[in-house]
Formats: C-alpha cells, structure tokens, sequence
C-alpha cells in the first residue's frame, strides 16, 4: 500500500469513529486536507470512496465538532493550520448547524 | 501562551502525571475499549490486542525516560503529552493533568501534527522527572 492508498484508508476507517477524541479528529481533518492537495493523483475507484468517507464525515459532523471542541477552538486550529476556506471540513460548526436545519 | 515563570509549574505537573501513568493507566469510563477498536481497525494493532496490552504499550512509552514530554493548553485544561517509539511506530500518548488518558495514537507527521496544535516541548521524561 503506498502513502496516498494508506492515508485514504485511514481517512475511510478513521470517520467512523467520530468519539474517540478530538486529538485524532485534528488528525482526521489534517488527513483530509493531505488527501485534498493530492485529489489529482486519486484513481476513480479512490475518489469514489473518499466521496463515501465524505458522506460518513457528514453524518457525524455533530459528533466530530463535540469533540473537537472538547479540546480545541476549532478557528484557532484552522489559523495554526493556515487551512484554506475550500477545506470545507475544517468547518465543523457550521457544518453541524447545517445538519440541524437539514433535519 | 505560556509564560517562563510558569515551566517549572508545568514541568512538576508533567511529571505528576508521567508517574500516575506509570503507576496505573487509567482512561476515560469506557473509552478504552472504544480507543482499542479504533486502533484495530486502522491497524496500529493487531486484532488479537487486548485493552491490558494497549496500556502496556503506553506504560512503557511513559517509562522511556528520552522521551519527549509536550505541554498542551485548552481554555483552563491542560494536557501532557509523551512521546516515543514503540515496536518502530512513533506514538503519541496525551493525558489530563490528573493522569486520565485522552488518546494514544502514532500521528501520522508527528511534528507537522504537534506543531500545528501549538505543543510546548518541556523535555524529556527523563528532565521533567528530576
């Protein structure tokens, strides 16, 4: 398995398990911006599943922002982290407020 | 930001916490086996670990007195992190002051990741223990 398939997988693995703690979300998020910069390099089949990790991310964006903010402010993170605004899910607390309207 | 005076402050509750994790690791009210699964499926361990096996790995990262100690602050929270090698992976181990593990995992850029959070190096085990 070479980096990018590696970092995918856990990308895949790793959102469905949005309570474990906010230290490995900070690493999701990271994984998912590596994973964004290299989105040219995905073979169909790769992008296909990202998209379906995407959808599980989504799902348990309120879970994923609980316990982030357990540990951190998530717009100081995204400063520290230079995170560019097309990152979208760098954006967990909106991205929870628009799951809530959605329901 | 953490001011000069208070490193000796955080330098003893380090070592506070390094000597209750070595005393006893101690998680969260079932989040070791929630942490173990995660673990498994991501395959930093193998799927015949146990939880007992999964403290023995921290146990020993926090008896590796070269490894690094890292200071991190939340609000009025403040976590103590160490890090070291186990079985050729770099792990991270990160705990509250009062020595609850929050997470033990092997980042995958170890210094990107600390650096990014704001980490403080306070030294290593070794040096926050004398």
């Amino acid at each position: 398995m070479n980096d990018k398939e590696h970092l995918l997988a856990i990308f895949c693995q790793s959102v469905r398990h949005p309570q474990v703690s906010g230290f490995e979300v900070l690493e999701l998020l990271d994984t998912r911006s590596t994973l964004a910069r290299r989105e040219e390099e995905l073979s169909e089949e790769q992008r296909k599943a990202l998209e379906a990790a995407d959808e599980v991310f989504l799902k348990h964006a309120s879970q994923l922002y609980e316990s982030v903010a357990h540990v951190a402010n998530l717009e100081e993170m995204r400063k520290r982290a230079a995170v560019p605004p097309s990152h979208w899910w760098w954006y967990l607390e909106k991205l929870r407020l628009a799951e809530r309207v959605a329901l | 930001m953490v001011n000069e005076g208070d490193v000796q402050l955080h330098r003893n509750e380090a070592a506070a916490t390094v000597r209750a994790l070595r005393q006893r690791v101690r998680w969260k009210p079932g989040k070791a086996t929630a942490h173990l699964e995660k673990r498994k499926t991501l395959g930093h361990l193998s799927s015949e670990v146990a939880v007992e096996d999964y403290n023995r790995l921290i146990g020993d990262l926090v008896k590796g007195e070269g490894h690094q100690v890292y200071l991190y602050c939340f609000g009025s929270e403040r976590y103590y992190a160490m890090r070291g090698i186990a079985n050729g992976v770099e792990w991270l181990v990160i705990a509250t002051r009062a020595g609850i593990v929050e997470t033990a995992f092997p980042p995958n850029t170890m210094d990107d990741y600390l650096n990014k959070r704001g980490f403080i190096l306070l030294g290593t085990i070794q040096e926050v223990l004398t």
